[in-house]
C-alpha cells in the first residue's frame, strides 16, 4: 500500500547568525490510515514539521509527497490536508456550524452544510450549531475545529498538540474521542505532542524528535522497551544509566563492566559499538530489589524511598557511590520492602538490559 | 489592606483646584460657544432669549454653504483614500513575512505625527508650486490624505496587531487562497479597527486649518478657513452657529470611532 507522506532529506531553516535549523533532513514514512505521533520537547522540530506539511511553511531542501504526488511547492489550500490548530483558531465572526461549512464551501462542494451539520453530529454538537465559538467551552471549541477540518474529507489530518489547552479530565476522554474519530473515518491522523503518555496511549507509531532531528520510529511499545538513543530512554519514561566497557561472552551476551564491583551481563553488544564504550541502561520496573546481601546482585543502601501509589521507587546506592533507582508493585497493604538506611541487593536480568550507542 | 481612601489622589494638595480650573478653561469656552448660538440677539455675552436664526442664517449663507460643501468632500474622500492606504500599509507590515525593516518602515509611517504641522504645511505648499500642482480642491485631497495616514493607520494596526494570525492560516489551510482569506477573514474581523481608523481621519481631516491655510487656493475655501476669516471681523452668532455644528460632527465621529475601536 502506498504511504500517504513520505519526506526525503526535508529541511527547513530560518535566516539569522547563525541561521537556525528547525529540521536537518529529516526522512520519513506515514503510512495510509495510520495514526501517527510526533512526540518531543518544545524546540525538537516536530511542529516545524508539520507546518511544512500542511504548507504553512516552505522547505529549505528536501521534497514531501503525499500519495505519491511531490507537494513540497503547493500553498496550503492546493493540499488536500486539513489542520487543528493548537489553540482551535475557529472564526469568531461566523457561527459554528458556518465554521464547519467553511472549508467545504472554497471547495465549492454541494450541501456543504448538510455535510457541516452531519460533521457537527459526529462530534455530538449537533444542537450548537448556530451558536457563536466564544459561547461554547473550550473542549467544544475543540470539537468544533475537529469537525472543521475533518469535513473536507482530508487525506491526512494534521493535529498540533491539540488537547494541550484542556483540563485533565477532558484531556483523557478526547483521547479516546480522537481514536475513535480516526477509526471511523479512516483518515491518516498526524499528531503533535510533547506529551508521552498522549502518545504512548493513541498512537499506531511514534516518531521521537530532538533538535530538529528524527531519533527513532517505531510502535509505542518498541519505543519504550527499545529506546534507539539515550535520548529517546530519557524522554519516554524513567531509566537508569551507566557507562559500561562490553566483553563478549558468546555470540549472543556479553558483560558490561561498568566498575570493578559492577557489571551487568546482558545482550551481544551492537556492532556499531566497535568494542568502545557504550551506555547501559534499564528501567526501575525491570529490576528487583532484595532486602538485605544476595548473590548475583548488586548491592547497596537504601538511600530513598518514595510511594507512587501503585508503585513504591527504592534509591539505592550502590557500594562503589552509583545510585539506582528500582520500582516495584505495592504489596496488598502497601508496606515498604525495607526501610531508608537498610542494606539491599538490586537484581537485574539480562533480559531487562539495553545497550545504547548514541 | 489598603483602603479606598489610599487609592484616592484626592489627597494630593491642590487636586481639587487644578481640576476645576481645567475643566473650567477646556469646556466653560465650548459651553458658553454652543449657547449663544442660540441667542436671540446679535450679543456674545447677554443672553436675550432662546433662537435658531443665526443657524437659518449660516446654512443660508452661500459662503459657509461653500465653504462646508468643500469641507465634506475634501474629508469623505481624503477619509477614503487614507484608509485604504492605512489599511494596506498595516496589513503589509503586520503580516508580509517577506518585508524587511519593518520597525522602520511603521515609524517613517508614523512620523508625520510628530513633524510639526506648519512644516509639513510649508513643505506641501513649497513641493506643490514645485511640480506645479494646481487642481484646486484636489490639492488640499492629495495633502489631507497623507497627513490622515497616520491616524487612520494607528487603530488599524492595533486591532491587526490583537487579531490571531493563525485565524488566517487557517483559513489557507481550508482551501482559501490569500484573496479570498483576506475577503472572508482579514478584512471582516479587522472592520471595526479600519471604521474607527476612517473617523479619526474624517475629523482630522474637517477640522484641519494649518496645512489646508497654505495649500487652499482661492475658491476652496474650507469651513475652518472661512471661520478664521469671519472671526477676524468680529465674533458673530453665525460663528458661533457653525462651530457648533463641526463641534458636533466632530463629537459624533470621535464617539464612533470609540465605539468601533471596542467592538468584540
Amino acid at each position: 500500500m502506498q504511504d500517504a507522506i513520505t519526506i526525503n532529506g526535508l529541511t527547513k531553516s530560518y535566516p539569522g547568525t547563525p541561521p537556525v535549523r528547525a529540521l536537518k533532513g529529516s526522512d520519513l514514512s506515514i503510512r495510509d490510515n495510520e495514526f501517527f505521533t510526533l512526540l518531543g520537547p518544545s524546540g525538537c522540530g516536530k511542529t516545524t514539521l508539520l507546518r511544512l506539511i500542511a504548507g504553512f511553511e516552505v522547505p529549505t531542501d528536501g521534497t514531501l509527497k503525499l500519495f505519491g504526488e511531490n507537494i513540497s511547492k503547493l500553498p496550503p489550500e492546493k493540499r488536500p490536508v486539513n489542520t487543528v490548530f493548537q489553540h482551535y483558531s475557529l472564526f469568531p465572526h461566523m457561527n459554528v456550524l458556518e465554521n464547519v461549512a467553511y472549508g467545504l464551501l472554497r471547495q465549492g462542494k454541494p450541501d456543504a452544510r448538510r455535510t457541516a451539520q452531519e460533521m457537527l453530529d459526529l462530534v455530538h454538537l449537533g444542537e450548537f450549531a448556530k451558536r457563536r465559538p466564544s459561547q461554547l467551552s473550550g473542549g467544544q471549541q475543540q470539537r468544533v475545529a475537529l469537525a472543521r477540518a475533518l469535513a473536507p474529507h482530508p487525506r491526512v489530518l494534521l493535529l498540533d498538540e491539540p488537547l494541550s489547552a484542556l483540563d485533565l479530565k477532558l484531556r483523557q476522554s478526547m483521547r479516546a474521542e480522537l481514536k475513535r474519530l480516526q477509526r471511523e473515518t479512516g483518515i491518516t491522523f498526524v499528531f503533535v505532542t510533547h506529551d508521552q503518555e498522549e502518545a504512548l496511549s493513541m498512537s499506531d507509531r511514534i516518531a521521537v524528535m530532538s533538535q530538529g532531528e528524527i531519533q527513532q520510529v517505531a510502535k509505542p511499545a518498541e519505543i519504550y522497551e527499545y529506546p534507539a538513543t539515550r535520548f529517546v530512554a530519557e524522554f519516554i519514561g524513567d531509566a537508569n544509566f551507566f557507562e559500561a566497557t562490553p566483553r563478549a561472552s558468546g555470540d549472543s551476551a556479553a558483560t558490561y563492566h561498568v566498575s570493578d564491583s559492577i557489571r551487568f551481563a546482558g545482550p551481544a553488544m551492537p556492532a556499531k559499538a566497535n568494542g568502545g564504550k557504550v551506555t547501559v541502561m534499564f528501567r526501575p520496573e525491570k529490576a528487583r530489589i532484595v532486602p538485605g546481601r544476595a548473590d548475583g546482585g548488586l548491592g547497596g543502601t537504601i538511600s530513598d524511598i518514595e510511594y507512587l501509589g501503585n508503585q513504591t521507587e527504592y534509591r539505592v546506592t550502590l557500594d562503589d557511590g552509583l545510585s539506582v533507582a528500582v520500582r516495584s508493585e505495592n504489596r496488598q497493604d502497601g508496606s515498604a520492602l525495607a526501610d531508608v538506611g537498610s542494606r539491599a541487593t538490586v537484581e537485574v536480568d539480562p533480559e531487562a538490559i539495553r545497550v545504547l550507542v548514541a | 489592606m489598603i483602603r479606598s481612601s489610599d487609592r484616592d489622589i484626592r489627597w494630593l494638595p491642590g487636586f481639587n483646584w487644578i481640576t476645576l480650573c481645567f475643566f473650567l478653561f477646556l469646556y466653560l469656552p465650548l459651553i458658553i460657544l454652543v449657547i449663544f448660538s442660540f441667542n436671540a440677539t446679535r450679543s456674545a455675552t447677554v443672553w436675550e432669549g432662546f433662537s435658531l436664526q443665526w443657524y437659518a442664517k449660516a446654512f443660508s449663507n452661500d459662503d459657509i454653504q461653500s465653504a462646508a460643501k468643500n469641507s465634506l468632500i475634501i474629508a469623505a474622500v481624503s477619509t477614503l483614500f487614507s484608509t485604504v492606504f492605512a489599511t494596506m500599509a498595516a496589513i503589509a507590515l503586520g503580516r508580509n513575512r517577506e518585508i524587511k525593516h519593518k520597525t522602520a518602515f511603521g515609524g517613517l509611517l508614523l512620523l508625520p505625527l510628530m513633524i510639526p504641522e506648519i512644516v509639513t504645511a510649508v513643505a506641501t505648499l513649497t513641493f506643490f508650486t514645485a511640480i506645479n500642482l494646481s487642481w484646486g480642491i484636489g490639492n488640499i485631497i492629495i495633502a489631507h490624505t497623507v497627513f490622515c495616514i497616520p491616524f487612520a493607520y494607528l487603530p488599524i494596526q492595533a486591532r491587526l496587531r490583537g487579531l490571531d494570525a493563525s485565524l488566517e492560516t487557517a483559513a489557507r489551510d481550508l482551501y482559501s487562497d490569500r484573496k479570498t482569506t483576506l475577503r472572508l477573514i482579514t478584512l471582516p474581523l479587522l472592520a471595526p479597527g479600519i471604521f474607527s481608523g476612517a473617523m479619526l481621519a474624517f475629523i482630522i481631516s474637517l477640522d484641519d486649518f494649518i496645512i489646508t491655510m497654505m495649500v487652499a487656493e482661492a475658491g476652496s475655501t474650507t469651513l475652518p478657513i472661512y471661520i478664521y476669516g469671519l472671526v477676524r471681523t468680529g465674533v458673530t452668532p453665525e460663528v458661533n452657529a457653525v462651530s457648533t455644528v463641526l463641534l458636533g460632527i466632530s463629537v459624533i465621529a470621535v464617539l464612533m470611532s470609540q465605539w468601533f475601536a471596542k467592538k468584540q
